[in-house]
Formats: structure tokens, C-alpha cells, sequence
């Protein structure tokens, strides 16, 4: 029986089965007796959240510009569907062609965070396929894998034939052609590897030998193969008007997290946040040109017929042209019938009046990142906010009638004390009474939430060395300020649980040899650790310690300057040396002006073209 | 007025697709035709389109309706060549046809639905599943339960579903098995779901269909009028 006849049977008794289907518009099911190498696009999570990943429909659409080449997608079947697949012996399959896994010649996972590696194993499972690279043997595909987390991808060495490092619009595309070419060859799979390894952005592990200490830090990071690169260096597009930008967005039969067309309108970040690993890992800033932007979005909507339409970056305000950007966008929505929606505006006095303009009949709510709650913590992270921005942001806010207001802190950051906590409560308290004293507020509720998330120290950032606060300190952080917060009136009081925090902590700044527990983590059931209902903190422990693995090793312990760290050998142009520089900054309770202004010397101009060093 | 019936099939994996969604799947193909829908008035706009009655998940059908009011004129033909360029595998527009009548809604108007009812084989012979066929409609009363909801309460009611059975009957024997067609009440002033209907047949007749490779097809939704039964695009 075909898998397509298979799965009639079972469809219907899972929910949601349109995850499982494909066939969505703008879709791509190419014709076999075309296709000379198939890559199967893996997100570890489920259909809803990987379709709402703009990365996905980029190396998608990207790749299968190609007429040899398929790009197809698969996802995390969730639990009900897992089962039934197990039980009527239904291998993971490619949503386009029904292609079993175990029968693509590459498969991309793409590693948006730490907590997915569990997806990881168990969807190469169902896929029959084995979990170590050195088991898979010449009849099995190629497994690679890319994104954010491939810069400390060390945790997966043992399962990954080669990472990806940076943008793959046109580096994936590359491969698949030298794959085509190794394949008519005839040669073994290690000449592939080999053949790759001096590409730019492609990290074979099996290449590299790591040594220990006594104490457990790394030695020695040593090439096996000779003509392996010393340092691999990302691979990224320098220009992104010329870059692949996809136009024919696949449109989900069903509601995923974000249902709508995305225009990305720039890459990287000047900010300079010592916290925040996007800030370093997308450096050199580069944007679309204003006419690019307004030509994707013409040909998006047109090809999609989306209802909403976001611009996204990581700081949307930050755009050079952002004014007059944002007012052909929303002339052009107001025509279509179309929202737009702009995540992450700064809430300065342009940014009310597009949002009053936006949401004029609804108001969804306003949310700042003030990150701490203190100037001296904001300092010491270089979020440069102020006090005052805050409440006359939220005053504004009133005064136009918002009512919900959501505030984002860190706790646990590099030499936080409880009056950086206080300062939180000073905030909440403050907001409340501007909101009570004013006379002219067109809202009459108000609704404060407070959410605090866990500082976890990522691999090339300023923050790199830093120990990360135990699971202890963190929930009494939270006991403290629940406490305190539940005096307050009109405040809702959110917090991110401690335990799936440590684990983040561990994988981020991990070694290979926690290959032997994602292993054992999977052989005790472990998947799905992002969400609530499936994480089990005392399987990851048992895993920790079948694996004779110190996990606390990881996380609370400070790192000097002059440790090999696991991703040593990786470089994401930004140098160490202005990482150390940061760090010291950071424990002066120093800002560092935003690098739009004046060249912070990161680096990153010295093996890219970057648009801010004058 | 520029409204339109537009009669058009959802088979294969389109079963798959629940009716809110089928609805997001026009809107956008409308979207992607550059055909404007019109929105109502007021508070929050809502695109003028409806499916005369929704089909559960898991059913294919070839006689599926809706209307939907247009901004501009446009002549049918051309609706339908214009949507069904932009409409995934799967689902397609059988007919257009401008109304000019002034009626309420479709919704109010559909009185009947047929059905095709298939499943293989199995151990079961022609002969008996025409007797139970036969059995089974001669029964005084065809009980269900039918789960409600009242109030927020869930309540279970039984409910006799043999007067909106209109026909039941074996239509053919093929290679892959059998065929019944029938014609079922349907629509606000009474309803009865194939599904429901077929898992009372097998429970009370206590045959041997497995229900998970039982396939539905509703082949056509009609309403009375003075000319007897018409589809429903014919009022």
C-alpha cells in the first residue's frame, strides 16, 4: 500500500490532519523524472509553527528555482499522529510527494532552538533512519542542518554529517549542485565531505577532533582532514536587493502562529545588546531598498492573497527610511483590505501614530522590552532605555486610548541584585499611577502584565563567559517578585519556568559529548521539550546521568578569556576581542553607543562588507 | 447586486479541510483573482461569502454551494475561469450562476441531500446487505443518541432519524465494493449526518463494515419547489 493510501486510513482520527497533506498553494510537487536530488526541508516542530518561519519558504522557494532540484517539506508529527504512523509502520514522509525520508538525498533540519533537538532524533527515527552518522551507511541520505543554533551546533556533532553556518539562499543551492555532481561520480559518501568542507559556511564535525582537560574544558580543537578549514566562517548574502527573496509564499490550509505574507525589510542588528545572540550572529546590518520592499509585497499579495502582511526585522524602527516605508505600506493596505502588522517597533511618537492608525477600531496591546529594572542593569546589558522613555511611552499610550500594556524583562542577567528586581516593581508601580493620574485617557480598564523570562548565556556574545544563574536563584527570583507584584493592583504577573531554561543553558553553550545524552534523552521519550505539556525534567536528568554527564558544568560556571569554548573554531565575524571588550564594559556598567552612530570596531568589517563602517 | 451561486466540488484530500477554512482557502483565491468580495457594514467588516451548508470533515462532495456578493459585475464564465486558475488541487467550480431572485439565503432554502455511500467488500455478500438494507428501513423507529449542547450544558437526547431518511437504497456492486445512495433530510428544519446514518446501519444490522474505509460523497443538495425537487441553484 502507498503511503497516500495509508494515511486515508488514519487521517481522520488525528486532529488537524490538513498538517499532513500538503498540496497548499504555492506549493512545489515536482515531476519525478525531473528531479536529480531531492532535500527534504526538516522543521522540528510542528506544521503550525515551521510554516511560520520566514527562513522556510526563503531556502524553500530558493532551492527550487532549480529545475533538478526538490525542495520538500516535513515537520514533527504531533503525538496522536506519531502513534498511528508507529503502529501502521508509516515512515516520516515529504508533505509534497510522500517521499519517506530515509529516501531524499539530503535532510536540512533547522535549529531555531535548543529545545527541538529531541524533535530531532525522534523524527530521524520515524524516519527509520539512525541517529549517529557513523551508523548511516552509503544507502542513507545526507543529514545536515542549519539556523541560529548551528553556531554552537556541537551538541549534534555526532548525528549531523555537515552544518550549515549562515544564509542558505544560495549556499543550499550549491550544495545540492556539487551533490548532483558527487553523485554521478560514483564515490563514497566521504568524498562528498570532503569535496565540501572548503565551501564557505559548511562545517563537517566528523573532520575535527576535540581533546579535554582533567577538569573538562576543551584542550584542543584538532583537524582530522587536512584540507578542512581552520576556522569555518558563515556564509551570508551581501546584498539584499540582489538576494533570492520568495514572492509565492506556500498559503497553509489551516491557521498557523503567523498566517501572513512577511517582507523582510532588513537583516542584522546595530544595537548592540550584550544579552542578545541575533544581535551578533546577523551582523553586518544590510537592507532592502525601499522599491525592492514595495515590489515584494505587490507580488506577494497578488501571489498569496494573504489578508495580513508583516514587515520584520529585528528592530522594525531601526529601517533607515522607516517613515515614509511605513506610510506606502499601510496606503497600499488601506487600498487592499489588507492589516499589516509591524513587530518590534520602537514606541517612539511615529510609531503611535502608525499603531493609532493600525489598530484605531482594536487595540491589541502595546508591549516594551525594557529587558531590566534598573538603569544601572540597563547599562550593564547596554539596553539604552531610560526610565523616562518608559513612562512617557506608556503615558502616550494612554492618552490614545490603549488599555494593555505588556512589559518584557530578563532576571538572572550578569550581576543582577534584588534592587534590579525592585527597580521592576518601581516600574509596574510608576505605570500604574500615571495611568490613575491621568485625566485624559479614553480607556477606562488597565491591564499590566509583567513577564520575565530567564537569562541563558549564548554562545558569541559578550555574555559568552558568564555563568548562568542556578535553578534555584531563578525561582526565588520569581517567588520574590510574584510576591511583591501581587501587591500591586491591575498587575499580571507571567514568568518562564526555570527548568526548560537550564536546559537551554546547557545545550547553547554545549560540547559534543552531550551527543550521548540527546541519545539517551530520546530513548527515554524525550520530545517536544518547548512545550508544557510534553517536557519531563526528571527524564532529562536521568538522561544526564545515564550519559555521565554533569550538566550544571555547563551552565554555572564562569569561563575565562582564554578557554577553548566548544564553538571556537566557528566565526560569525564578530572578534573576540570586541566580545571581551563588551563583557569588560558590561561589568563597568558602561553603555556602548549604537554602531549606526560611530563604529564599535566588532569586527565584522573585516571579512564583510558592512553598510555602517564609515 | 452582483450575487452569485456558485455550485463547485471539494474531493481527494480536500475532505481534509474543515468549512472555516474552505472559507479562507475562496477568500484568498478571490484574492489572488483580483475579484473584490463585498464587505458588510460596521464594526468589524466580514467578506460576503457563505457555504450553503458545511460538510463535516472526511466527506468529499461534488454538489457543494455558496454565495457570495461582488463588488464589480462580472460575467459567470469568467468568474469561474478566473477562481479556478487560483483554487488548490482538489477543489474547482463546477457552475456559476448570477441570482437574480430575491431570497433570503441559500441556507433557508436546502431541504435534501444525496448521498453516495461506499465501502469494500469485505465477507459481506450482495444478498445480505440487501436484505439488511431491507431490515432496516422496515424498522418502526431508528434511534440515535445526538449529543447536544444547551446552555454550556452537554446533554444526550435519542432521536428517531427514520422520517429524514427520504431513500436508502444499493446502487451498484463494483470490483472495489458497494454503493448506496440515499437522500437525506437536510438543513435547518431537520437533519440527518451520513455519518450518523451509516453507523446506525452497521450497529443495528450488525454488519461487518469497517468504518474506517467507509468513503461519503454528497453528490447534490436540493430544495421543494412548485416544479417538485430542484437543486438548490435552480430556485
Amino acid at each position: 500500500m502507498s503511503i497516500e493510501q495509508e494515511l486515508d486510513k488514519i487521517l481522520l482520527k488525528v486532529e488537524k490532519p490538513a498538517r499532513y497533506i500538503g498540496g497548499e498553494i504555492n506549493s512545489i510537487t515536482k515531476k519525478q523524472s525531473d528531479i536529480k536530488a531531492r532535500f527534504v526541508f526538516a522543521f522540528p516542530d510542528t506544521y503550525e509553527i515551521g510554516m511560520s518561519h520566514l527562513g522556510m519558504q526563503i531556502i524553500y522557494h530558493s532551492m527550487n528555482r532549480e529545475k533538478n532540484i526538490a525542495c520538500e517539506r516535513a515537520f514533527a508529527p504531533a503525538n496522536d499522529m506519531e502513534q498511528l504512523m508507529r503502529e501502521n509502520n508509516i515512515p516520516l514522509y515529504s508533505l509534497e510527494t510522500k517521499t519517506p525520508l530515509k529516501d531524499a538525498d539530503v535532510i536540512g533540519f533547522t535549529l531555531q532552538y535548543e529545545l527541538s533537538y529531541s524533535n530531532i532524533l525522534n523524527m530521524l527515527n520515524l524516519s527509520q533512519i539512525p541517529l549517529l552518522s557513523k551508523d548511516r551507511d552509503e544507502s542513507f541520505p545526507f543529514i545536515t542542518a542549519g539556523g541560529p543554533c548551528a553556531y554552537n551546533p556541537e551538541p549534534l556533532a555526532d548525528m549531523v554529517d555537515f552544518f550549515l553556518l549562515g544564509e542558505g539562499e544560495t549556499l543550499n543551492t550549491e550544495i545540492m549542485k556539487k551533490y548532483i555532481e558527487w553523485k554521478e561520480s560514483g564515490t563514497n559518501k566521504i568524498e562528498f565531505l570532503k569535496q565540501i568542507a572548503s565551501m564557505p559556511g559548511i562545517y563537517v564535525p566528523s573532520f575535527y577532533d576535540v581533546t579535554y582537560n582533567d577538569d573538562d574544558t576543551i584542550k584542543s580543537i584538532d583537524k582530522l582532514y587536512e584540507n578542512a578549514p581552520d576556522t569555518i566562517l558563515k556564509n551570508i548574502e551581501d546584498n539584499l536587493d540582489e538576494a533570492f527573496y520568495p514572492n509565492k509564499f506556500i498559503v497553509p490550509f489551516i491557521d498557523i502562529v503567523h498566517n501572513r505574507a512577511m517582507v523582510e525589510i532588513f537583516r542584522g542588528c546595530t544595537r548592540g545588546c550584550r544579552f542578545c545572540q541575533a544581535g551578533m550572529i546577523y551582523r553586518p546590518v544590510r537592507e532592502r531598498s525601499m522599491e525592492k520592499i514595495q515590489n515584494i509585497y505587490d507580488e506577494i499579495i497578488k501571489n498569496t492573497g494573504h489578508e495580513e502582511v508583516s514587515l520584520v526585522s529585528l528592530s522594525t524602527s531601526d529601517y533607515s527610511n522607516i517613515e515614509p516605508v511605513v506610510a506606502e505600506m499601510m496606503d497600499k493596505c488601506r487600498k487592499d483590505n489588507i492589516s499589516l502588522s509591524l513587530p518590534s517597533l520602537r514606541l517612539d511618537s511615529f510609531s503611535f501614530n502608525v499603531l493609532e492608525d493600525i489598530q484605531s477600531y482594536k487595540k491589541s496591546g502595546l508591549t516594551f522590552a525594557p529587558e531590566a529594572g534598573t538603569q544601572r542593569l540597563r547599562n550593564v546589558i547596554n539596553k539604552s532605555i531610560t526610565d523616562e522613555d518608559i513612562y512617557s511611552a506608556a503615558e502616550n499610550a494612554f492618552k490614545l486610548g490603549w488599555g494593555n500594556i505588556k512589559f518584557y524583562f530578563m532576571i538572572g542577567l550578569p550581576t543582577e541584585t534584588y534592587e534590579d528586581l525592585d527597580g521592576i516593581v518601581t516600574i509596574a508601580q510608576r505605570i500604574l499611577h500615571i495611568f490613575r493620574s491621568l485625566e485624559e485617557k479614553k480607556s477606562k480598564r488597565i491591564n499590566i502584565t509583567i513577564s520575565t523570562s530567564n537569562f541563558v548565556p549564548k554562545p558569541h556574545t559578550p555574555f559568552q563567559w558568564f555563568p548562568m544563574n542556578n535553578m534555584k536563584e531563578l525561582e526565588e527570583k520569581q517567588q520574590y517578585l510574584a510576591e511583591k507584584l501581587k501587591r500591586v493592583k491591575n498587575v499580571t504577573y507571567n514568568y518562564h519556568d526555570v527548568y526548560t531554561s537550564f536546559l537551554e543553558g546547557v545545550f547553547a553553550r554545549g560540547d559534543r559529548r552531550l551527543s550521548k545524552t540527546l541519545i539517551k534523552a530520546f530513548e527515554n521519550g524525550c520530545k517536544f521539550d518547548g512545550w508544557r505539556e510534553y517536557f519531563d525534567f526528571d527524564k532529562w536528568m536521568k538522561s544526564f546521568e545515564e550519559s555521565e554527564i554533569d550538566p550544571y558544568f555547563y551552565n554555572i560556571r564562569k569561563r575565562h578569556y582564554d578557554e577553548i569554548l566548544p564553538w571556537a573554531h566557528l566565526d560569525v565575524g564578530v572578534s573576540k576581542e570586541y566580545l571581551i571588550k563588551e563583557n569588560t564594559k558590561a561589568c563597568e556598567e558602561t553603555l556602548t553607543l549604537d554602531c549606526r552612530n560611530q563604529c564599535t570596531n566588532c569586527g565584522i568589517n573585516k571579512t564583510f562588507k558592512c553598510e555602517k563602517y564609515k | 447586486m452582483n450575487k452569485y451561486i456558485i455550485k463547485f466540488f471539494k474531493t481527494g484530500n480536500m475532505k481534509y479541510i474543515s468549512h472555516l477554512d474552505i472559507m479562507n482557502v475562496f477568500q484568498r483565491a478571490f484574492r489572488r483573482a483580483e475579484i473584490k468580495l463585498a464587505y458588510s457594514q460596521g464594526f468589524s467588516p466580514h467578506p460576503k461569502l457563505s457555504i450553503a451548508h458545511p460538510l463535516s470533515l472526511g466527506i468529499e462532495s461534488i454538489g457543494e454551494y455558496m454565495e457570495v456578493e461582488l463588488v464589480d459585475h462580472h460575467n459567470p464564465q469568467d468568474l469561474q475561469l478566473a477562481l479556478n486558475r487560483q483554487l488548490p488541487k482538489g477543489i474547482g467550480l463546477l457552475s456559476v450562476k448570477e441570482m437574480t431572485k430575491k431570497i433570503k439565503s441559500i441556507a433557508a432554502e436546502i431541504q435534501f441531500g444525496e448521498y453516495e455511500l461506499s465501502f469494500p467488500k469485505g465477507e459481506l455478500d450482495y444478498s445480505q446487505l440487501e436484505k439488511a438494507i431491507h431490515d432496516f428501513l422496515e424498522l418502526e423507529e431508528i434511534l440515535v443518541i445526538k449529543k447536544q449542547k444547551k446552555k454550556r450544558r452537554k446533554i444526550e437526547k435519542e432521536v428517531n432519524i427514520k422520517p429524514l431518511i427520504h431513500k436508502f437504497e444499493l446502487q451498484e456492486e463494483t470490483e472495489e465494493g458497494y454503493k448506496i445512495n440515499t437522500l437525506l433530510k437536510t438543513g435547518s428544519n431537520g437533519n440527518l449526518n451520513p455519518q450518523v446514518l451509516m453507523n446506525s446501519f452497521i450497529n443495528e444490522m450488525e454488519l461487518d463494515i469497517d468504518k474506517n474505509l467507509l468513503h461519503i460523497l454528497r453528490k447534490e443538495l436540493y430544495t421543494d419547489s412548485e416544479k417538485g425537487i430542484v437543486t438548490i441553484d435552480e430556485i
